[in-house]
């Protein structure tokens, strides 16, 4: 079934595929977004500040359009997923802060302050030179034939051209999304570190109060 | 401003937000070396640093900045 499937990197045209493959990414089968819900940001405010950021193209973090490989059937894109190795081109979440800084001013910042607070209870580091996959979307019409298996190949295989002694590859999600949990199990990913908060606002900023990370080696 | 006011004015900035009282800043000193420097407190430190020194800094000198000695350069480069 992976015959008509090709992979390419993106480009600046990809910008509106890859902003639905974020939103549903950041959605994880919910209807929150942690974004809205931190920065008091409606759908369409995020939608502009997500095409800014990509069209910034700042490599090494989650919000990047060259990260991120395309797959592509027939000409139309099924599927997407951004990957890079972490400390390559600084530290992600630095990166992603001076982002954030810049595009939603420090008076934003500064009121969601409270809440990101909350929202940091389940944060987990990145590993430095680890091949961190983020952001990974299949439109469900096309899952189950074999396109992640194909997406995860490729970034491999270029991740390791570009770092031979690549060890690890990992995958942060929430726990409660079982349908991308059974996909990177069934890729070879293992669960090695979970966070959990019992904070009941939680909720209200993100799609679950149980985050894990996964792990493969490769 | 000369480099070493900069620098002693970073570091009391990088002393408040990190709460490292004894904090040294050094050039080669970046997030790995911070246990507060995380994404939350790295925004309030560059808040706090484009406030004292009334500067404003272009997305790419942000994404540019990997240590406290590049911090450093950046906001001199900014008041010449």
């Amino acid at each position: 079934m992976k015959t008509n499937i090709s992979i390419r990197k993106a480009t600046e045209k990809d910008i509106p595929f890859l902003i639905e493959t974020i939103i549903a990414a950041e959605k994880s089968g919910t209807e929150t977004i942690a974004y809205c819900s931190i920065f008091s940001l409606g759908k369409e405010e995020f939608t502009e500040l997500l095409k800014n950021i990509l069209e910034e193209d700042i490599q090494g973090q989650e919000l990047c359009v060259s990260d991120f490989l395309i797959a592509e059937e027939k000409g139309i894109s099924v599927g997407a997923c951004c990957g890079w190795i972490e400390g390559e081109n600084g530290t992600s979440s630095s990166l992603k802060a001076n982002i954030l800084h810049y595009f939603l001013g420090e008076e934003k910042i500064a009121e969601a302050q409270g809440i990101m607070k909350i929202a940091d209870a389940l944060h987990i580091e990145r590993e430095a030179d680890a091949l961190q996959l983020e952001s990974i979307y299949i439109r469900t019409e096309y899952r189950g034939k074999g396109i992640l298996q194909v997406l995860y190949d490729t970034f491999i295989t270029e991740a390791k051209k570009r770092k031979h002694d690549l060890k690890k590859a990992q995958i942060q999600l929430m726990k409660t999304n079982e349908t991308a949990l059974k996909a990177y199990d069934k890729l070879g990913f293992e669960i090695i570190c979970e966070k959990h908060s019992d904070n009941p606002e939680i909720l209200r900023i993100l799609p679950s109060h149980h985050k894990v990370m996964m792990q493969k080696l490769v | 401003m000369i480099l070493l006011e900069i620098k002693d004015k970073i570091q009391i900035i990088f002393r408040e937000v990190f709460r490292e009282p004894s904090l040294e800043l050094k050039d080669e000193l970046s997030a790995n070396d911070v246990a507060k420097w995380d994404s939350l407190h790295h925004m309030t430190m560059i808040a706090a640093v484009e406030k004292e020194f009334k500067i404003k800094f272009k997305l790419k000198e942000l994404v540019a900045m990997k240590n406290a000695g590049d911090l450093l350069r950046a906001v001199e480069t900014k008041l010449i």
